[in-house]
């Protein structure tokens, strides 16, 4: 794999070096991968669903701006894919078409790390129980902790404002928490 | 199964993902869209944007326009009465054909600069409180009385003109009167109304808000608030000239 960042690969693919779309997808499909398995919940299909974040790439790479980051492109792609999936599968949006998260403002908790101890619980918690959470919670908590993206970055995937994934992931540890404090098997 | 949908060949037992999107693309069966596709889309989407701004800064405007012409904006001065007349007169239809077009532009513009970082109501607001300001710069250039005055001589095409009438143009509160004084009296003056075309008298006593003096002249436009104390007589709550300043 070249030392070259995902922008120089994706401007060469864009001036017609289809073959180096192979580094790309080398760089990116253990993390995209790994985030449909935890957000759709469905490991079987996921490669497909997957297959088809790139071929849309592929399609749409020449609106991706090399004057930005590839990966939040890449991931808003995935994004919209995996959301398109769930509603296809479930027969029902994720979020309602009047979200009043992400209409009023909200008081922004900072975007710090959580102490070791926290962390470490959390994490042990969203193994455990990130299935059971709504998927407007369960994406912020995989794009956050296992994807390791800031808020901003989080808000230009799923855009959504960035005071809004504060709530939801304040929401969505509280959930969390809940059904890890439930969890007689936690608590040994 | 999902590889299908793009054709993206028959997932082979060994290939790999990136073997099998590789394939696609080196069979051409996968192609990028060109450049000019999107350049096209980003057009259109800013056309659209610009299109909605204009819409959105003409009805701002027609808004305070109607606001102005009505007396609407000064009435608040007389009281919880006014602010009932106010209510009852404002221009609702065009109000809220102005909040439909704030809310499109929004989510238009929303596309753009990233707005989406910031809560829907945020960038709403703002949008509204630039179109109002716009707005109302152009409500004080001659344009709208211009497209009045041809809607009036019936030289415009009636749907251009549909803004500068009912329903759009509401009426006023049933105790808003608005008049031009024929003569004064030593106790009021003699108004001819618009609505109606009928001659009123108005009494104006010590209780009467005037916030722009007692002294009325002869041609002057005005709003009175009152209430009929006898036929085509009319005790002034308050009374203001419609010409002066907001």
């Amino acid at each position: 794999m070249s030392g070259e960042t995902d922008e120089i690969i994706a401007s060469a693919v864009q001036a017609g070096d289809s073959e180096r779309f192979a580094e790309l997808i080398e760089r990116y499909q253990g993390k995209l991968l790994r985030y449909a398995r935890k957000f759709i919940l469905d490991p079987d299909d996921a490669e497909d669903i997957v297959q088809d974040v790139f071929v849309k790439a592929y399609q749409n790479i020449n609106s991706f701006d090399a004057a930005r980051r590839f990966s939040p492109w890449i991931y808003r792609i995935a994004h919209n894919e995996f959301v398109n999936e769930i509603k296809r599968r479930y027969a029902r949006r994720i979020v309602p078409v009047l979200d009043f998260d992400a209409m009023f403002p909200h008081l922004l908790a900072p975007d710090t790390a959580d102490s070791v101890a926290v962390e470490r619980d959390l994490r042990i918690a969203l193994d455990a129980h990130l299935a059971e959470l709504d998927p407007k919670y369960r994406e912020p908590l995989i794009l956050y902790y296992l994807e390791e993206m800031s808020y901003a970055e989080i808000s230009d995937i799923m855009q959504i404002p960035v005071s809004t994934v504060g709530v939801r992931l304040a929401r969505a540890r509280a959930l969390l928490q809940k059904a890890a404090a439930d969890d007689p098997a936690l608590q040994s | 199964m999902i590889h299908m949908r793009h054709d993206t060949g028959n997932k082979e037992k060994g290939t790999t993902l990136k073997e099998q999107v590789m394939l696609a693309i080196r069979e051409h069966r996968v192609e990028p869209r060109p450049r000019a596709y999107f350049v096209l889309y980003t057009l259109a989407a800013a056309l659209l944007a610009f299109v909605l701004a204009a819409c959105l800064l003409y009805v701002a405007s027609l808004a305070l326009f109607i606001s102005r012409e009505q007396g609407l904006l000064v009435v608040p001065a007389f009281g919880w009465r006014g602010v009932t007349v106010l209510m009852y007169s404002l221009p609702w239809l065009v109000i809220a054909l102005f909040l439909v077009l704030g809310i499109l532009f929004g989510s238009v513009i929303r596309r753009f600069a990233q707005l989406h970082r910031r809560p829907f109501l945020v960038s709403f607001v703002a949008v509204a409180l630039l179109a109002l300001i716009g707005g109302f710069l152009l409500s004080k250039t001659p344009t709208h009385r211009r497209i009045e005055r041809h809607v009036r001589d019936g030289s415009l095409p009636h749907i251009f003109g549909i803004g500068y009438r009912e329903p759009f143009r509401t009426k006023h509160a049933p105790d808003a009167y608005v008049g031009t004084i024929i003569t004064t009296t030593p106790d009021g003056f003699l108004t001819r109304l618009e609505e109606g075309d009928r001659l009123v008298y108005v009494v104006i006593e010590r209780r009467t808000m005037l916030p722009d003096g007692s002294e009325f002249s002869v041609g002057e436009r005005v709003m009175t608030i009152g209430d009929v104390v006898a036929t085509d007589t009319l005790r002034a709550v308050g009374v203001r000239v419609m010409d002066s300043d907001w």
